[in-house]
Parts: C-alpha cells; sequence; structure tokens
C-alpha cells in the first residue's frame, strides 16, 4: 500500500509560519494534494496537533501523525514524530522544561497561536519556540525512542539548523535510519559531497510555514497492506517504517 | 567607534544601506551560536558571524545589536537582506575571519566583563 506524505508541516504556532496555517485549513490542502497522510510539526512545541487531527476527522483528511520539530543544544533541527498525543504531549513537556524562559516578541519573531479544531484562536503560547533547548541531539534521541517515536534529522542538505552542516557529517552512533531532505535533486548534491550518507534512506517532506508550500502527492512510503487507511493502524504502520534499523 | 567606520576597519562592505554617522559601536560579540547571541549579545555590540539565516536578522534586532558582521565572504540571500532592510538591521560582510576581525576590533574597543 503506497502512502503519499508529507512529514513536515508547521501551523501558525509556529511564529515563522503564516496564520493561516490553521487546522482546517492544513487539512483541507492536504487533502487536496491527495496526501494520505501528514504531520503537524511546530518548533517545540505539539501544541496544535489535537486540533489537526480532530479537524481531520470532522473532514475526513489524511492520517495526521502528531509531532514537533525540536532544535536541540547543537542547534539542530529534529523531526520528531510520535505515535499519539499522548506522546506528543510528554515530549513536548520534556522539551519545554529545557526551554530557556525567554518570551517570544510577536514584533520581531511572529504570533505564536493556539488553535481549536474549527481554526478558532483559543491563546498564545507567550514563550519563544525559535531558540534551542538544552538537550543534545543523543539524549534526545533517547527520550524519543522511550515513547514509540522517531526522531529523524530534518533539512540535512540546508546551510541552517542542519546536523550534517553543523556537525560536518551524520554521527554513525545516532539512531536514524532515515534523513530528512528538501528534494531528490538536494539528496543527491548531498550525496555527492558525503558519499556515507548512501547508508541511510531519504525522506522528502516540504516543511511548509504556508499553506501553498505543502507538498503535492508525489513521495510515498510503502506501508504493509494490513495497515489500512486512516486512523491509527496506519500510524503505527509509519511510525514502524522509520524506525531506525 | 562609530558604525560607518566599521566596512574600513573590517576590510569590508555594508550590504544595507549606510548606517547613520551617529550610530555608536561600543563592543562586539562573536558566536555562530544563536542561543548564546540571544543571551549575550546586546546593544551597540557588533556580532560577527557566519550564520546567514533569516532568523539571524531575528536575533540581530531582539539583541538591539548595532550590526550584523558576516566573516569569511559569507553572502546572504536577497530576501534575508530585504528583511534587514525593512528591520533596520545593519549587514557588513568581509572576507576576513571571525578571529581576524574579532581581533581588529579586539584593538579599538574596551574589553567587556
Ligand atoms: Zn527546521
Ligand atoms: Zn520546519
Amino acid at each position: 500500500m503506497k502512502c503519499f506524505y508529507d512529514l513536515h508541516i508547521h501551523s501558525a504556532l509556529s511564529p515563522c509560519a503564516e496564520k493561516d496555517m490553521t487546522p482546517q485549513n492544513i487539512v483541507a490542502m492536504a487533502r487536496l494534494k491527495g496526501l494520505g497522510a501528514i504531520a503537524v510539526t511546530d518548533h517545540q512545541s505539539s501544541a496544535n496537533c489535537a486540533a489537526v487531527m480532530e479537524a481531520s476527522r470532522d473532514l475526513a483528511g489524511p492520517v495526521v501523525i502528531p509531532g514537533l520539530e525540536i532544535e536541540s543544544s547543537e542547534e539542530i533541527h529534529l523531526l520528531c514524530l510520535l505515535p499519539g498525543l499522548h506522546e506528543a504531549q510528554q515530549m513536548q513537556r520534556v522539551v519545554r522544561a529545557a526551554l530557556p524562559t525567554r518570551l517570544n516578541r510577536p514584533d520581531i519573531f511572529g504570533t505564536q497561536l493556539l488553535l481549536d479544531r474549527h481554526d478558532r484562536i483559543t491563546g498564545e503560547e507567550t514563550c519563544l519556540l525559535l531558540q534551542a533547548c538544552s538537550l543534545d541531539c543523543q539524549t534526545l534521541a533517547l527520550q524519543v525512542r522511550n515513547l514509540g517515536g522517531v526522531l529523524i534529522p530534518a533539512h540535512v542538505d540546508r546551510d541552517a539548523y542542519s546536523m550534517l552542516q553543523t556537525l560536518g557529517a551524520i554521527p554513525a552512533d545516532f539512531p536514524t535510519a532515515w534523513l530528512e531532505f528538501t528534494s531528490p535533486d538536494a539528496a543527491r548534491d548531498c550525496l555527492g559531497r558525503h558519499p556515507a550518507l548512501a547508508a541511510y534512506r531519504p525522506l522528502y517532506n516540504s516543511d511548509a510555514h504556508r499553506l501553498g508550500d505543502i507538498a503535492e502527492a508525489r513521495f510515498c512510503l510503502d506501508l504493509p497492506d494490513s495497515a489500512g487507511f486512516g486512523g491509527a493502524g496506519c500510524r503505527h504502520a509509519i511510525l514502524q517504517a522509520l524506525q531506525p534499523c | 567607534m562609530t558604525l560607518p567606520e566599521l566596512d574600513r576597519i573590517l576590510s569590508g562592505q555594508f550590504l544595507t544601506d549606510e548606517p547613520p554617522v551617529s550610530a555608536a559601536v561600543t563592543g562586539a560579540y562573536a558566536c555562530d551560536m544563536l542561543s548564546h547571541v540571544m543571551a549575550h549579545a546586546g546593544p551597540g555590540d557588533v556580532w560577527l558571524t557566519i550564520l546567514n539565516s533569516i532568523n539571524v536578522v531575528a536575533v540581530a534586532e531582539l539583541t538591539g545589536c548595532a550590526c550584523v558582521v558576516l566573516t569569511e565572504g559569507v553572502a546572504m540571500e536577497p530576501a534575508v537582506l530585504e528583511r534587514a532592510r525593512e528591520r533596520q538591521v545593519t549587514v557588513l560582510s568581509t572576507p576576513l575571519t571571525t578571529f581576524q576581525a574579532a581581533g581588529r576590533l579586539a584593538q579599538l574597543l574596551p574589553e567587556r566583563g
């Protein structure tokens, strides 16, 4: 069973995302694009995941995997995907406890909107999400693994916040079988400069901060047919497929 | 030291508009970790870095530093520069390494505890 995915999408909770990245809009756009599975991955927070999951149930949208994009103490972005809301909330608590208590400056970074399934604004996150937490990649990987999730180095082909750029390599002991790239072209380019990356499998996500940037149905995961469409079974199968071997 | 002297001192060039003559430089901070810069850089500082993402502009604004100095000839994408101009963040590019640039500034600025 082929499942078209975009597993790195920011909602309006991320200060750098557009305000119309609301649960209903994200779900409607993903459905329009023909995606089978999406993940909501805001910077350092999973607070809008529940609303997107509910909106997707309301609108018969794609499978929604709860997650967050964690910025480690090394200032590396890591795509964190979790099997359920409970685990996502637990991971968020871990990250939050390791986040400096600096307040967001909406005039500089943008607003951090908390939304419900009907796109109503329920509040604003006041702590700045666009800053590193004090946990390093390895510590985070251990925590995520304990919750049954996966932690995948994000946009490794880019200059900013990339594990490859920051550490100069993907450490052999970092537990991942997958790396996220911006596109197959970028991955090829990267592979030319770092042949060792051939050992990893590529995941292509949009990292959308705007509705129009959500991916087309272009990249898919091969899931066992038993996964079925929609719901917990599919979420489980995707998480299973992305586990470090 | 005033900001308009900085291009000469660091053998660089301003990527944003020439800063006003009255803009003063009172210190400098060299670091490529945004979390450290947020915590330690301040108004009047020249910030030496090889980082050039959009968040560099935000952190410069947050800390109120006088100028972002991109060392090692690092460039800034037009969209990011546009953002810097909008937010009145001054950006200078120099071919010097961070060490070389810091060395020149250290001779002209008081050391800060
Ligand atoms: Zn990122
Ligand atoms: Zn992202």
